[in-house]
């Protein structure tokens, strides 16, 4: 009998795990919507002995386990909620205020030179197909850790034009079934591109209204070979990851522009002018995310063409600054204990 | 007016500062971690706190 990939259910933990091989609680869990079909279900690693000497032949007698993956791809039209996740799991770092049902997430990168761990937090994902007594698919995938996120802001009406892409790395560690029953979907309040403000260099690319897209990301390039360390544990006869350190991090800005006369990026790229650059999109006064980069310089600018119009396309390098960092996020939504 | 936060040092110092962009940014970058426990010491003054705090990190 076919099976609609529409039929699948995901189900992300919003509260981190206690270590890397404890899945969340099912109270942990939200459902969510998502774009795209991939599901995280594991892999099995496997090598076969074909190039080993001593069989008197150069072909394969046995294939061995070696090693479980987990990971995927979360693709979303971009939320409050999902906002939030993504700074609190992707950054690391996570300051809660604000009272019931409206709370303020503060999130930065995790600096190890300053003390703080080396590992991000730690969280389950499930994927369902007809879960039940007899299931198409019923895994949790149990610690995982994101690798990025990317916010993308397009120009149009749809919501298409505002996404999250979120890619994760699991442990290899899953519970089949996973034993949990997903709540019903998350209501999530929506952060159109239409809400966004934007302005860098002093510059307020809304107000002049020059701006057509924004791509903002994070990066942690997760070791993920480096977690199957001696001893990172295995499971059904295969190795699995102890451990998943973040490498070196990095953040990401650019954005297409409408030329204007001058052209200040031109100057503000020949000059190196330092300055900060923010953006914030808004659902409502409890809804919402704002990134700021504390110091920015532009990186590259190329002359292009979009729609028949002369347009500029910008990469801002977010620089390291000696007393904020590289860069703050506050997310602000109704759920409460995102990443605690 | 902001809600109010407790922070931690990353050699114990506790101070309680504004949950705004300007005030946490220094103290999370340089490893102060949100106190999530009852804290009996969190009594200092944050405004003489932050610098120190942020100039021992660098």
């Amino acid at each position: 009998m076919p099976i609609r990939m529409q039929e699948q259910q995901f189900g992300l933990a919003f509260r981190k795990q206690t270590n890397i091989a404890t899945a969340n609680p099912e109270a942990h869990m939200w459902r969510l919507r998502k774009t795209n079909a991939q599901l995280p279900i594991p892999t099995l690693q496997t090598e076969s002995d074909a190039a080993e000497y001593g069989k008197g032949h150069p072909y394969a007698e046995q294939v061995f386990l070696t090693a479980w993956r987990s990971g995927g791809t979360l693709e979303k039209y971009l939320s409050a909620e999902i906002a939030a996740w993504a700074m609190a799991f992707g950054l690391g770092k996570v300051v809660k205020s604000g009272t019931n049902p409206n709370f303020t997430y503060t999130c930065t990168p995790l600096n190890p030179t300053a003390g703080d761990a080396d590992e991000l937090p730690y969280f389950t994902t499930v994927a369902q197909i007809r879960p039940g007594g007899s299931p198409a698919a019923d895994y949790a995938v149990v610690g995982c850790a994101v690798n990025s996120w990317q916010i993308t802001l397009g120009s149009g009406p749809s919501r298409e034009n505002s996404k999250i892409t979120i890619e994760y790395v699991g442990s290899g560690r899953f519970n089949q079934p996973s034993g949990i029953t997903l709540p019903t979907t998350l209501t999530e309040k929506f952060l159109s591109n239409g809400s966004l403000t934007f302005s860098a260099h002093g510059t307020d690319y809304i107000a002049t209204r020059r701006l057509l897209t924004l791509e903002a990301g994070w990066q942690n390039n997760l070791m993920v070979e480096q977690g199957y360390y001696p001893g990172s544990g295995s499971q059904n006869g295969a190795a699995v990851s102890g451990r998943i350190l973040f490498g070196v991090q990095a953040a990401t800005l650019k954005f297409r522009a409408m030329i204007a006369q001058p052209t200040p990026e031109i100057q503000r790229l020949q000059n190196q002018t330092e300055g900060t650059a923010t953006l914030t999109l808004t659902y409502d006064t409890n809804n919402s995310l704002s990134i700021t980069y504390h110091r920015a310089v532009v990186r590259s600018i190329e002359f292009t063409e979009a729609d028949g119009f002369a347009v500029v396309d910008c990469e801002i390098e977010p620089l390291y600054h000696s007393t904020n960092g590289i860069l703050t996020a506050v997310a602000k939504c109704n759920v409460d204990n995102i990443g605690a | 007016m902001s809600e109010r936060v407790q922070m931690r040092a990353p050699w114990g110092e506790v101070i309680e500062v504004e949950a705004t962009v300007e005030a946490l940014s220094p103290l999370m970058a340089h490893g102060w971690h949100q106190v999530k426990e009852d804290i009996d010491n969190a009594d200092q003054d944050a405004g003489t706190a932050i610098r120190p705090g942020v100039s021992e990190a660098n």
